[in-house]
């Protein structure tokens, strides 16, 4: 007996061997971002004495404060966080900086182009900081013309580097590299100095040391002519939709940058407003390593308002520039669907009038409220668009809205949904992709060590 | 020329000698000295004895041998310097007065060679012999006599120096022994001989200041030999009332210094000797020796009682013809009380770790010293590495660890886990003490118990307090054979398998990683441990508290730096109470409830969190030891030894079981096994946090492997004697699958090195430029994808000990969530709030490159340059707060309690020290005088 009891022991350390060995150990716990209410938000706007800067939040902030460049003043019309406030701004460009958990704020400009420029209308966002920007549709030549207006705004230096792409390659710029902008400045270059002659161009901004804002303004006379602030589209990626395609059949091109260094194939759908459709001309598209391709898209695509679903066995960029007319035209970027409320301005001055939404879900059936605001953050009306998946539905809000004193609307989505806003008037036209309102910013999950 | 070899002119005039022979119940030495009093070359004239109230037949032996007309008798407690005075008044008037013991027995020529240095100049008053030891008759006793400034008897000798002629230069000294003091009569007259209130002791060192005072010299006279017993010092003659009190010799010390000392020099003696004396008194108490400690305070009281007495002796010593100065180099050096202090000090350590190696008789030893003359020993004997194989081992061992740690010898030790030494010992006395702690945020946590130890035995090095950590680490492998090997001597008598089973577990404590890995809390209790198990066997084998209370302290401070050894222990008792029953079960008790004082709150704190007892001293950096690491003596991390080394370990483990004879003890040591087994593996279940913040953090569990394997070798340990005896092919089948593990180990150990991650050199968590900035460094690891940890660190980083201080999770959160902030979307806000705890820069080793965008982009954050490619620091432009926090009051009386437990604790552990009772001589012994 006692030499079986011996003999256990050996058995029991066996046993416990197997139990330790069979039960789930804890693994490494995962801590993925989550999101953290933004409590300030900072954007740049250019200004001139064309130009009406317009601020708004979707909920009430505590303070804000509007910093004008070049001189250091302040402006006091765009200092009250809990309007939507306009005005036109005498300097090189105004800083707002609202306070307020998650207000949501958000800045816009909205005016029109001189002739020279190429006439048009021109309304954009205010840019706020940015790690990486990139731009398709721009110029350095052939009467197409764009200049990057680079933001510092802090009060520590800020370094940029830019990269340029065209149609036979990567552009090996002038001094495109550590470019410095000093505290709170802006700093205007011309694409044409450091790549000219360059019809079609790419531009990746990307920031390496401040806080630092970018909007390019592009301006053309040649074929397609008018002026567009050209916001930065989704980084190259495999699969993208390109939304707030405007009606109209022709003057529609899409761009296309291939970064890589593999030539990429593309595969272009169209979200059109009853289904989604592959027209010929958009399969198969080959965009070679490291360069820009433009591709008309064709009238077998429709002149109905549409997004186009990008996908490409490699990482690629996609705009698609609009020219309706040949008056102006707009740029339309891939975004990504709405995370939160969209802040879409209507009061932007006498040159814009009130905007079409566009309005696709790439995917599933969605849905958007869209809420009208008044100056006083007031709700005066509202409307439920449905949209079925894969398809692009529209919102005229002038029409919706008409008579109401609206100064903004709020877009809240229930799904996927990607849009813009065109604003179109007296022949010009603008886009504006609809953004989520900074409300909450990913952040990471933080843990003291000790 | 030599005094001894030159012609004695003195013959041809001798001058003339009387003897006083003073004798108290000397009956024991008497015959052997009385006969080597017949065969000297140059007798005495004169002779007279003295005979204090002898009640042993001295008397009666003297009669015979003197005749009765040569004996005076004098009455019980009559002192040395008045028997000679009696003896004087019998005794015709000599030139020389040559004073005997009872116990101090001459040889043919010691009165010639006394008158040879006698006769040799005119101012030499008093000459001395060289005073042999009886019985051995080799070793040196004295060769004149001096006092140290705290009444020392002082000989200038080795204890135990044989005699080779190295002290036969005859020289002058303070003073010489009565036994066998060759005196000028009118020098002995003038000076009215001995001073009566010195009775016995010191009593020949006062003559000799007062000689040396009056002019004269005092010398030594080298070719005399006299062989003395020291009967009363050694307290072996019989006592009767009348006899001098215990505390006598003490007494007599402090008064012949302050009757001898001048002005100004006697007003700090005065106050040096009182608070001196009971200083003494206290380090009696505290090295258990209470009735040396009473004495001193009797003798302190004796002496200081009577200042009118101490006046009226200082009066008739204020003539003096020599001053103080010339007679200076008489005396000892100035710091030879400070010797006698260390060597007091170290004993009273040895009475606590090796209580067996002390006589509980007083320092001195009453027994009778044998004599290993090895002066007659020709031959050599086996080579020593037979004689002392333990001994060989372990200088190989530290020779080994040497090599082994080559690199690291240098510079200050630190790793992932162990933080670098702070600057002092000052530093981690002032962490106990502080009741703030900046160590980035400032916090009021409780100090680590571990912090006390190392403060005490860093604080004799003061401003090296990282030799502490060096010699703990570089030398953990000898240190832990050598408790190892204390434990080996209770298991087994067989030498050479505890000399390979110690050896293999030391070389285990390397081959799990823990040294490499810098992993100080299981290093110590690794070689704490076997300590423990030791102590805890003593106990089984003989109940007692003071044992008990040992136990408790060793795993108290195997605790203080790795708590789950006192799981581990408490595991172990009950192993204990199993094998042993109810009758340890009061000293079990006892040595559990220790620990859990000692510790104190700081245990209590980990106890309402079970799961960190997993954190050790040093960084809670986590392991990933599998069942498999485990099962096969490993406890995974980036440095550990070969798995497979530990199979035919576990072979002969579980073979181990089949002997019957040693069944039960072999079923202990798997017990003990399996239970460092289970904790390893619950190890690798569970995960725990810290309190400054979650962390889910995989133990280490070092310690619970080491005592599987440890066991299992204790296991094979215990049938290693029957093994021997089988035949020969499978005693070396079992005899090689033993050797595997520790060959296996050592060739690994010494192949690969201790060298990383521990490394040395100057640690700093951030560059060195923020170190010295007078903010603190937000330190940040991780990616935004995974999470980001941070640590704020005051100058470079936390010293050892520190890292056990930071704030709590809870105080934490705000500060948590401005750095969330910060790397979600970086406001001015939160930059000033970082600014606002202290912080003043951003330091991020290997930067995510989405971490480093995102903090580019807040304000008033600065680039500036780093130590290294990959890591980014940034500085804030705006300044500083200042926050502070402040302890409770009672956290400095807690841990000043602590201190005061566990001194009382060690202090009640060391065995009491009782006076010596004197033994009968062994007649046989007597016979040994070589005449």
């Amino acid at each position: 007996m006692k030499a079986n009891r011996a003999f256990l022991l050996p058995v029991i350390a066996a046993a416990l061997a197997f139990l330790a060995y069979v039960l789930p150990t804890p693994s490494e716990p995962q801590r993925p971002p989550s999101r953290v209410a933004v409590t300030q938000v900072l954007y740049a706007c250019p200004a001139d004495k064309t130009i009406t800067v317009a601020a708004g939040q979707v909920r009430r902030g505590t303070s804000s404060s509007a910093t004008v460049l070049l001189g250091n003043g302040k402006d006091a019309a765009l200092a009250d966080a809990s309007t939507w406030r306009t005005s036109v701004v005498d300097g090189q460009g105004v800083i707002v900086d609202q306070q307020g958990r998650r207000s949501g704020a958000g800045g816009f400009f909205a005016g029109k182009a001189s002739k020279t420029d190429g006439g048009g209308l021109v309304v954009g966002s205010c840019s706020g900081v940015l790690d990486s920007a990139w731009l398709l549709g721009l110029g350095s030549g052939g009467k197409h013309f764009s200049t990057v207006s680079l933001t510092n705004l802090a009060n520590s230096t800020a370094v940029v580097d830019l990269d340029l792409w065209g149609p036979d390659g990567e552009i090996d710029g002038v001094d495109t590299k550590g470019i410095v902008i000093k505290p709170l400045t802006t700093r205007r270059i011309r694409l044409d100095s450091l790549a000219a002659g360059e019809t079609d161009l790419a531009l990746q901004v990307l920031r390496r040391r401040g806080s630092l804002s970018a909007v390019v303004s592009d301006t053309s006379t040649a074929i397609f002519r008018g002026t567009e602030p050209v916001t930065a589209t989704e980084s190259p990626r495999r699969d993208q939709v390109v939304g707030g395609l405007v009606s109209g059949g022709s003057g529609r091109t899409l761009e296309l940058l291939n970064p890589g260094s593999t030539t990429a194939r593309v595969n272009v759908s169209v979200l059109g407003p009853k289904n989604t459709f592959t027209p010929s001309g958009l399969s198969n598209i080959k965009v070679k390593a490291g360069s820009v391709k433009q591709v008309t898209i064709p009238s077998a695509a429709g002149s109905d308002r549409m997004a186009l679903h990008v996908i490409s066995d490699l990482p690629v960029a996609a705009t698609v520039r609009m020219a309706p007319s040949n008056t102006d035209y707009a740029y339309a970027e891939a975004v990504p669907p709405l995370a939160g409320p969209a802040l879409v301005p209507v009061a932007l001055g006498p040159s814009a009038g009130a905007p079409d939404l566009i309005l696709s879900a790439p995917k599933a059936d969605a849905s958007v409220q869209v809420q009208a605001f008044d100056a006083q953050m007031r709700s005066v009306a509202s409307k439920t668009v449905s949209i079925k998946g894969g398809t692009t539905q529209h919102l005229d809000s002038g029409q919706e809205f008409k008579g109401k004193a609206v100064a903004y609307l709020v877009v809240r989505p229930k799904g996927d949904v990607i849009g813009a806003a065109t604003y179109a008037k007296g022949g010009g036209i603008s886009s504006l992709a609809l953004v989520a309102a900074p409300e909450t910013v990913l952040g990471p999950q933080v843990r003291p060590l000790g | 020329m030599d005094e001894t070899s030159a012609a004695r002119h003195w013959l041809d005039d001798p001058p003339t000698v009387a003897a006083i022979l003073v004798a108290h119940n000397g009956a024991t030495w008497l015959p052997k000295v009385l006969t080597s009093f017949a065969e000297m070359f140059h007798a005495p004239v004169a002779w007279q004895v003295v005979d204090v109230s002898s009640t042993d037949g001295s008397a009666d032996m003297l009669r015979a041998s003197f005749g009765s007309s040569r004996i005076t008798y004098a009455p019980s407690g009559t002192g040395f310097g008045d028997a000679v005075r009696l003896g004087l008044e019998s005794l015709p008037r000599t030139d020389w007065i040559w004073l005997l013991h009872d116990d101090s027995a001459v040889l043919p020529g010691t009165l010639s060679g006394l008158l040879d240095t006698a006769t040799s100049a005119s101012d030499i008053a008093v000459v001395g012999p060289k005073i042999r030891e009886w019985p051995s008759l080799r070793r040196l006793l004295e060769v004149g006599l001096t006092i140290t400034a705290t009444g020392s008897r002082e000989t200038g000798l080795e204890t135990g120096e044989p005699d080779a002629g190295q002290h036969d230069r005859s020289r002058d000294v303070l003073a010489v022994n009565t036994a066998g003091m060759l005196v000028r009569r009118d020098v002995w007259d003038e000076l009215d001989g001995f001073d009566h209130n010195l009775p016995l002791f010191f009593d020949d060192i006062d003559f000799g200041w007062r000689v040396a005072r009056a002019g004269y010299r005092t010398r030594t006279a080298p070719t005399a030999v006299l062989f003395h017993a020291e009967s009363s010092r050694k307290g072996t003659r019989r006592r009767t009332a009348g006899d001098v009190p215990h505390w006598e010799p003490r007494r007599a010390a402090i008064y012949t210094l302050l009757v001898n000392s001048p002005m100004p020099r006697f007003l700090f003696q005065y106050v040096r000797l009182f608070f001196g004396s009971l200083l003494r008194v206290l380090a009696l108490l505290v090295a258990k020796d209470p009735e040396s400690a009473g004495d001193e305070l009797l003798a302190l009281r004796s002496a200081y009682i009577h200042p009118f007495k101490l006046a009226r002796a200082r009066r008739r010593r204020s003539m003096s013809v020599r001053t103080h100065r010339e007679m200076r180099h008489l005396l000892a050096a100035p710091w030879l009380p400070y010797q006698h202090g260390f060597d007091a000090a170290r004993e009273a350590v040895m009475a606590v770790v090796r209580p067996e190696a002390i006589e509980t008789v007083g320092r001195r030893s009453t027994i009778l010293d044998q004599a290993p003359d090895d002066s007659d020993d020709l031959d050599d004997g086996p080579p020593f590495l037979a004689r002392r194989p333990w001994l060989a081992t372990v200088i190989v061992l530290i020779v080994l660890a040497a090599f082994a740690s080559r690199g690291l010898q240098t510079g200050t030790l630190h790793s992932g886990a162990l933080p670098p030494r702070p600057g002092s010992a000052g530093d981690w006395w002032r962490l106990l003490f502080e009741g703030s702690h900046d160590v980035g945020q400032p916090s009021s946590t409780l100090p680590p118990v571990f912090v006390i130890p190392m403060a005490v035995l860093s604080t004799p090095l003061w401003d090296h307090p990282g030799a502490v950590v060096s010699f703990l680490m570089l030398l953990a492998v000898p240190l832990s054979a050598l408790t190892a090997h204390r434990l080996g001597r209770q298991i087994t008598p067989h030498r050479l398998a505890r000399i390979v089973w110690a050896v293999s577990y030391a070389l285990g404590v390397a081959g799990i990683g823990a040294i490499s890995q810098g992993r100080i809390g299981t290093v110590v209790a690794l070689i704490v441990l076997p300590i423990i198990v030791n102590t805890a066997w003593q106990l089984a084998e003989k109940p007692g508290r003071q044992l008990a209370l040992r136990l408790g302290i060793w795993i108290a401070v195997g605790s203080a730096f790795a708590p789950v050894v006192l799981l581990l222990s408490l595991g172990g008792l009950l192993i204990l109470l199993y094998s042993e029953g109810k009758w340890v079960s009061r000293q079990l008790v006892v040595a559990a409830v220790v620990p859990l004082i000692l510790l104190g709150p700081w245990l209590w704190q980990r106890a309402l969190r079970p799961w960190r007892m997993w954190w050790e001293a040093g960084y809670p950096v986590p392991g990933s030891g599998t069942v498999v690491d485990v099962v096969l003596g490993r406890a995974g991390g980036p440095v550990s030894a070969p798995s497979w080394l530990t199979i035919p370990l576990l072979v002969l483990a579980v073979a181990a079981i089949l002997p019957r004879r040693t069944r039960f003890a072999v079923e202990l040591a798997w017990l003990a096994a399996l239970l460092g087994l289970a904790v390893a593996l619950l190890g690798t279940l569970v995960t725990y946090s810290t309190h400054a913040g979650p962390a889910d953090i995989a133990p280490w569990v070092g310690v619970p492997v080491a005592l599987w394997i440890g066991g299992l070798s204790t296991a094979v340990l215990l049938v290693a004697p029957e093994v021997f005896a089988w035949r020969r092919t499978p005693m070396l089948v079992v005899v090689v699958m033993a050797l595997v593990l520790p060959l296996g180990l050592g060739a690994w150990w010494l192949g690969r090195g201790e060298a990383g991650p521990i490394e040395s050199g100057v640690p700093s968590l951030v560059p060195v430029f923020l170190a010295e900035r007078p903010g603190d460094t937000l330190v940040l690891t991780g990616t935004i994808a995974r999470g980001v940890d941070y640590r704020v660190v005051a100058g470079g980083g936390p010293f050892l000990g520190q890292e056990a201080v930071s704030r709590s999770s809870g105080q934490n959160t705000e500060l948590s969530a401005a750095i969330r902030r910060l790397l979600a979307q970086a406001t001015a806000a939160d930059v000033k709030e970082l600014s606002a705890v202290g912080i003043d820069a951003i330091y991020a080793p290997d930067v995510d490159p989405e971490v480093a965008r995102r903090i580019d982009a807040a304000a008033y954050l600065a680039p500036a340059g780093s130590d290294r490619p990959g890591s980014r620091v940034w500085t804030l432009s705006i300044s500083q707060g200042h926050p502070h926090v402040s302890a409770p009051w009672w956290h400095r009386a807690i841990t000043g309690a602590q201190l005061l437990f566990w001194l009382v604790a060690i202090i009640m552990t060391a065995p009491v020290r009782r006076r010596a009772v004197p033994e009968e001589l062994d007649e046989s012994e007597e016979d040994e005088v070589a005449v």
